[in-house]
């Protein structure tokens, strides 16, 4: 497991990248095998649409639980873009299984109109999207926990963000930060966590109304580094072209939230890969599988992918090391 | 518009309409609330570049081969001009006319005006009607200018319309956003290289804006023999030109990019013996784009071309052109006296005006589209070219769509489609079918099949080049166009490999070809009752096969150094229709071809700002189409340059080395390229 972490760049937050409790796992699953050998684990996977992300993250969560506990479980996997209307659970094939995985919004969606009376785990969701479809299903998050229903969401903490963006650049005083609708009230927690990493914070808020250009220059001006937060897609994608620009005029690297991100011209970015979610979701399975009647969690995203441009670094003059200097780093402070 | 046109017009308007509205992801359309993100939110494409289709695609995803030349690939060049870039581009022959008209065309037929490319500069086709072709040093485009340059090599016509019937460029400048402050750049050089270039970019209320100022010239060729006669080239050429590029958002979903640009020229152009022409061009461009909420994106470019030329002739009587006096027995005209024939000034004019609506769509997970319409409005006026004082104006529309559907994880389809009409012909269709697939992530397989007409410009299909005593007697027919020219057609087929290696630091492209071209529009020769019994008739004359492949290399390890690399063989075989009459005479096109072409760019980045580059060009032999028979050469182009940084100011000193070698011959044989030596001097104040 720790190699092929190791060879799809894939960190992890809060803890030693050790891999050990996969292991230990593996260990209580052997001690206590004659009871799950004998009665294979049914998965059963509802994953939004057929589109790389989707499929990467399920077959990566495949492999990983095949790997560490070979024909131990057996998979069911269906698609909502393929599914009909929303039929009796009796009749389908997902009422035999012992654990369910939604891969997806729109299929966590599904799934939850189900009720089903297994441990289900939402992963590819964001937390808002979680909260939101866990009202709109169960009533309440805590009465979706209780109903052992748990996400793994995608967003990473912006402080990991931040606090990368100061290991790249030390002398950065002043952390220029933009907040969209979706994101304003992240703003006290944001500050905080610029402070604690030794910055100045200075927002701005873009909504789709306002100047996106006449917002960000000023800030972007008299900031050392800038930290888009990910809002929704239209202020995303609206704003990236200028933020990105304008970050080359003022020599100012943008620490971003996706890899395209990074590929189109920010100096780095931390963010959840499909490996990344997957990892987690087959953890999740294996420990599910060994305690009975557990109850629910939304669960931060626990390994993250870091991605840098050596370009753009180049032309801003920003030395990088390697992916395992800032890593070891991340890794010390949230210790 | 036409009843063959309304239709389909009506079908690309309904899908825009349903494709643009907000219509939402289904992850969206689960949450109602606008503070609830979803993964579609984090896993958002970032769209910084429009492939050749006109949307956001990797080169594994693209139905075409494309090279990209970065800033960076153009600062470590040893190019002075924008048409030197050509020549790190697989399959592209680029000359010298002479020295005030560069040329580049993509594997056939580069003549004087070479007419099978379209180029764009930011979206907008600086091809002119009035020369069916490129003007390269009046469109006001500096290196400096220039973010980057994509080329599509093969036909394009289903996104970029007819005339991207071999090949297209789209010049993409610089965003007023990319930089602040004043840049002053100068170069001076043997051969009377004089340039300078003036640009601020600021703002102007909500309007961030660059505003550039440039001036070029040089002397051209130096005098020379062909065939032991004296060619005094009197081919200097300056041109002083001005641009402003402004660009305003006035929320998160709309962008207003507006352009204009005014340029001023002196060319001395001949072929042998020369003559001034001075050329004014100016233009306009508005470019609306608006964002919806599901990543759909709708685009309004309007703009505007207009150019004047001026050729200043030395004025010819009749006699003189004769050499004899209308007193001799042998006057041609009896009882006519003789008379000024050729005016001391020619004056020509082209416009063009083009609207297109453009939307960039998702209409299904798994389906993306561009599609949009667009008119177009072309006048010219010259009498020398037309024989008519009056303007002659055709107006054209078109419709496309271009789709590209992700079939499954591995196999890309892409499909497009071109609906043309112009008011005085019938409609025609171009398409583009293309498969990619993925072998590996990192190894792509491509197949594409062009199928593509391109209608005969203005010129092309009104040409009356004649030489009156007055409106009953034509002294001399130089050009007159067929009254039945058709359009040209290709069909080609690729098969294209896109390769990565060594965590992408290597790149190969390789394209096999087989272009099919007929009814070319050419020239014949035939009888025509005038003062020499023989004209030229523009007309549908060449029919020819293009096999070849090229090979494109990339490599960039790290920040220090970078590496391309191109081959391009290429065998064309076919014929012209030299003459019509009196007697029938076919010529083989074979020898106009470029056997094999080479490039290779190498720069390396030493510390204190110092780099070192070298540009070497390979061309074998070959006859240029209405040029002379050139020899293979190999041309080394050098570069040192140093940057200091001063207070957040950057000064660049550069010593460019063109041709580090024996003169060789452009275009015709007596256009010796000798080495030139260039020094630039650039400061950049923010």
């Amino acid at each position: 497991m720790r190699s092929t972490l190791s060879q799809k760049k894939a960190y992890r937050g809060g803890r030693p990248q050790s891999g050990w409790s996969m292991r230990v796992l593996f260990v209580v699953a052997i001690m206590s095998g004659g009871v799950v050998a004998a009665d294979p684990v049914e998965v059963f996977f509802l994953v939004s649409k057929p589109t790389t992300d989707y499929l990467e993250v399920l077959t990566t969560v495949q492999e990983e639980l095949e790997e560490e506990f070979p024909d131990k479980y057996g998979y069911t996997i269906e698609f909502v873009s393929e599914q009909s209307a929303v039929e009796s659970v009796a009749s389908l094939p997902m009422a035999t299984a012992d654990v369910f995985v939604t891969i997806g919004t729109a299929a966590a969606d599904r799934a939850y109109q189900y009720k089903l009376g297994v441990p289900i785990i939402s992963v590819l969701i964001t937390d808002s999207s979680f909260t939101a479809l866990a009202i709109k299903h169960f009533g309440s998050v805590d009465r979706a926990f209780a109903r052992q229903v748990s996400s793994i969401c995608i967003d990473q903490p912006t402080s990991r963000s931040i606090r990368l963006a100061k290991l790249l650049l030390p002398r950065a005083k002043k952390a220029g930060v933009m907040l969209g609708p979706s994101s304003v009230e992240r703003q006290e927690k944001l500050a905080e966590s610029i402070s604690a990493a030794g910055m100045a914070p200075e927002f701005v808020t873009v909504g789709a109304k306002d100047n996106p250009i006449a917002k960000i220059e000023p800030l972007m001006r008299n900031t050392d580094v800038f930290i888009p937060v990910p809002d929704s897609r239209l202020i995303n994608i609206a704003t990236a072209k200028w933020i990105l620009q304008l970050s080359y005029r003022h020599k100012v690297p943008v620490i971003a939230f996706s890899r395209t991100y990074v590929k189109a011209g920010a100096l780095a970015a931390i963010y959840s890969s499909p490996q990344n979610v997957a990892l987690q979701a087959a953890e999740w399975i294996a420990d599910t599988v060994m305690v009975t009647a557990k109850e629910g969690q939304a669960y931060p995203p626990k390994y993250y992918s870091m991605h840098f441009n050596y370009s753009v670094a180049s032309s801003l003059d920003v030395a990088i090391e390697n992916e395992q200097f800032y890593l070891e780093r991340l890794q010390g402070g949230s210790k | 518009m036409s009843t063959a046109l309304r239709p389909m017009c009506l079908i690309l308007l309904g899908s825009m309409a349903l494709g643009t509205a907000n219509v939402l992801s289904a992850e969206q359309r689960l949450i109602s609330t606008q503070t609830v993100l979803t993964e579609d939110d984090f896993l958002v494409e970032i769209p910084m570049v429009q492939g050749p289709t006109h949307m956001t695609q990797t080169l594994a995803q693209t139905p075409a081969s494309v090279t990209i030349l970065d800033r960076q690939t153009i600062q470590a060049s040893a190019a002075v001009g924008v048409i030197d870039l050509f020549r790190l581009v697989p399959g592209f022959q680029t000359y010298f006319v002479d020295g005030s008209r560069m040329g580049t065309t993509y594997h056939a037929l580069g003549d004087t005006y070479p007419r099978r490319l379209e180029v764009k500069v930011d979206g907008r086709s600086v091809y002119e009607s009035i020369f069916s072709a490129v003007d390269w040093s009046v469109i006001g485009v500096t290196l400096d200018d220039i973010e980057y340059v994509e080329i599509v090599r093969g036909a394009n016509a289903s996104t970029d319309g007819s005339n991207a019937f071999l090949a297209s460029i789209n010049i993409v400048t610089r965003s007023p956003l990319a930089d602040s402050g004043w840049s002053i750049n100068s170069q001076l050089g043997t051969g009377d290289v004089r340039n300078a270039n003036l640009a601020y970019t600021g703002t102007l209320g909500p309007v961030n804006h660059r505003t550039s100022l440039s001036f070029r010239s040089n002397d051209g060729f130096d005098n020379s023999f062909d065939q032991g006669v004296p060619v005094i080239a009197e081919d200097s050429s300056e041109n002083f030109s001005g641009t402003f590029r402004g660009l305003w958002t006035p929320n998160a979903s709309d962008s207003l990019e507006f352009q204009a640009g005014i340029s001023e020229s002196n060319l001395g152009i001949g072929e042998r013996e020369y003559i001034k022409r001075k050329v004014s061009y100016k233009y306009q461009y508005v470019n609306w784009s608006r964002l919806m909420s599901s990543g759909s994106k709708l685009q309004m470019l309007l703009y505007h071309n207009d150019m004047e030329t001026t050729d200043q002739i030395a004025p010819l009587f009749l006699s003189e052109a004769l050499g004899i006096p209308d007193s001799s027995p042998n006057w041609p005209l009896p009882g006519l006296p003789d008379k000024l024939v050729v005016d001391e000034t020619d004056r020509a004019e082209s416009e063009r005006w083009d609207l297109e609506l453009r939307g960039i769509l998702n209409p299904l997970e798994n389906l993306r589209a561009v599609t949009g319409v667009a008119v177009r409005h072309d006048r010219v006026q010259g009498q020398e070219l037309f024989d008519r004082p009056d303007s002659l104006s055709e107006t054209s529309h078109r419709a496309y769509t271009n789709l590209e559907w992700t079939s499954s994880d591995r196999l890309v389809l892409n499909g497009g489609l071109v609906l043309e009409k112009k008011d005085s012909a019938d409609s025609y269709f171009s398409y583009r079918l293309a498969g990619n697939y993925q072998l590996h992530p990192e190894h792509i397989v491509r197949v594409a099949f062009n199928r593509s007409f391109r209608s005969p410009t203005l010129l092309e299909s009104q040409q009356q080049q004649l030489v009156r005593y007055n409106e009953d007697i034509i002294l001399d027919a130089s050009v007159i166009s067929d009254t039945d020219i058709n359009n040209e057609r290709l069909r080609s087929l690729e098969v294209g490999y896109l390769g990565y290696l060594f965590d992408r630091t290597l790149s190969f492209d390789m394209r096999l070809f087989r272009e099919q071209l007929t009814d070319v529009i050419g020239e014949r020769r035939s009888g025509y009752p005038d003062l020499d019994n023989f004209v030229n008739i523009r007309d549908n004359t060449d029919r020819f096969n293009v096999d070849g492949f090229e090979i494109q290399t990339h490599y960039r390890p790290n920040d220090r150094f970078l590496l391309r690399g191109h081959y391009s063989y290429s065998d064309i075989d076919g014929e012209t229709l030299y003459r019509s009459s009196p007697e029938l005479e076919i010529r083989d096109l074979g020898v106009h071809g470029l056997k094999h072409g080479a490039g290779l760019l190498t720069s390396y980045a030493f510390d204190r700002g110092v780099t070192l580059s070298s540009m070497v060009s390979y061309r074998s032999a070959t006859r240029h189409y209405l040029g002379t028979n050139v020899e293979n050469h190999t041309r080394i182009d050098l570069k040192a340059s140093r940057r200091w940084t001063i207070n957040n100011s950057n000064i660049d000193l550069s010593l460019v080395v063109q041709n580090a070698g024996e003169p060789y011959s452009e275009f015709r044989n007596y256009n010796q390229f000798k080495t030139q030596y260039v020094l630039g001097l650039k400061v950049s104040m923010p």
